[in-house]
């Protein structure tokens, strides 16, 4: 968790650290906890799955992206997409999900 | 899914967010896109899942249940040529271990009840809910392009009593008054065309929220049942258990807020609240002030 938290800019929702994600729908993010977030050695980040799902967060991101996902989870996209709380569209989705759950 | 599958629904996906205008397109564009040019872009023998929408995992990590979009590969599209008219369906593939197969309810079950359930229910129920395709642990259809009410509410997860005071701005109140009204309207409209959903969690409605003249669709109907079919006791319990999730999620909206609401189910719940609720609850809402 520590690599995660030196190598990605966290954010703060419902009392949780943890960073954004692009979602696998176009237009959508989620947010994954840094305890189901592993730095992989090539800079890459695995989620943890299993747990992001048992979470309860993969149904609570579809909340957060209304009209923008399909069914009752929400992936996110894996890979080297490393969001930044500077881009526009992250602030608008941090700021609709503070206002949506506890901040 | 395999790496080189990863990486080509990396691909597509990013393709789609081009070619839809913009990074952030409406999911109706998306799925339309999708849905007319899915098939040419790929041309594999096996299904190529662009997005994960549902899995039922075990808390060892099992998955039971789980439920994609996928592009069909060749290999569908020759076996069942009616995937072949769609560029992405709706694929749910069962395990054994998987509770509707275990109760019996296997693919071939869901199409057959599917497709009797739509030649009866009101048009716009059905309008988007047709099979395609079954084979023993694998069901198809077409897309629905909605979000389940269960992943909506924000009482998903919570305990009754956090749920009731779990802070809700008045718009999100509003919004999850008008899902409630209108599934549960959904829900009668079924009953009186003498249609029983069978498993109707809060998983199993969608809303569309593109679709404002027809925002609910009941999904999942392997369950469904016929009133010609069964009891008059059979077919009245089976209206209550239809309803009684919408019940209780009116109880707790009217609980949070402090006031009741006009409508058949929020004045259904109120009468019901000894049913539906612990005494304490059942007692709170006997109090709410209108």
């Amino acid at each position: 968790m520590d690599v995660v938290m030196n190598k990605f800019q966290t954010v703060i929702l419902n009392k949780e650290e943890g960073i954004i994600l692009r979602g696998q729908f176009p237009g959508s993010f989620c947010f994954v906890p840094v305890a189901f977030v592993e730095a992989k050695a090539d800079g890459d980040i695995k989620v943890h799955r299993s747990r992001y799902l048992m979470s309860t967060w993969a149904r609570r991101n579809v909340r957060l992206n209304p009209g923008r996902t399909i069914g009752s989870h929400l992936f996110p996209e894996e890979g080297n997409t490393r969001l930044s709380t500077d881009e526009a569209a992250v602030r608008k989705f941090l700021s609709r999900a503070r206002t949506m759950i506890a901040p | 899914m395999s790496s080189t599958a990863d990486h080509r629904a990396l691909r597509i996906r990013d393709a789609v967010r081009k070619a839809t205008g913009s990074d952030s397109p409406e999911l109706s564009s998306t799925l339309q896109f999708l849905e007319l040019h899915g098939l040419d872009l790929h041309q594999e023998p096996e299904d190529l899942v662009l997005y994960e929408v549902y899995r039922d995992e075990t808390t060892s990590g099992a998955v039971r249940t789980f439920a994609d979009i996928v592009i069909p590969g060749t290999a569908t599209r020759s076996a069942h040529p009616t995937t072949a008219t769609h560029g992405i369906h709706f694929r749910k593939i069962y395990t054994p271990s998987s509770p509707p197969i275990v109760r019996g309810e296997t693919p071939h079950v869901e199409f057959s009840r599917t497709t009797r359930a739509v030649a009866k229910i009101p048009f716009d129920l059905g309008l988007r809910l047709s099979p395609l395709a079954h084979a023993p642990l694998t069901y198809r259809s077409r897309v629905v392009p909605g979000q389940t009410f269960a992943a909506l509410s924000p009482f998903s997860d919570l305990s009754y009593e956090d749920a009731i005071a779990t802070p809700l701005l008045p718009e999100l109140a509003a919004a999850l008054e008008q899902r409630i009204n209108l599934s549960y309207e959904a829900i009668l409209r079924m009953h009186a065309e003498n249609v029983l959903h069978g498993d109707l969690h809060l998983d199993n409605i969608m809303w569309i929220a593109d679709a404002p003249s027809t925002p609910v669709q009941p999904i999942d109907l392997a369950s469904a049942l016929f009133r010609e079919d069964l009891s008059v006791e059979e077919w009245e319990a089976g209206t209550f258990d239809d309803l009684n999730e919408f019940l209780r999620e009116a109880g707790l909206l009217q609980l949070n807020i402090g006031r009741r609401i006009q409508g058949r189910c929020f004045s259904e719940s109120c009468r019901l609240a000894e049913e539906l609720f612990p005494a304490h609850l059942a007692a709170a809402m006997a109090k709410l002030p209108k």
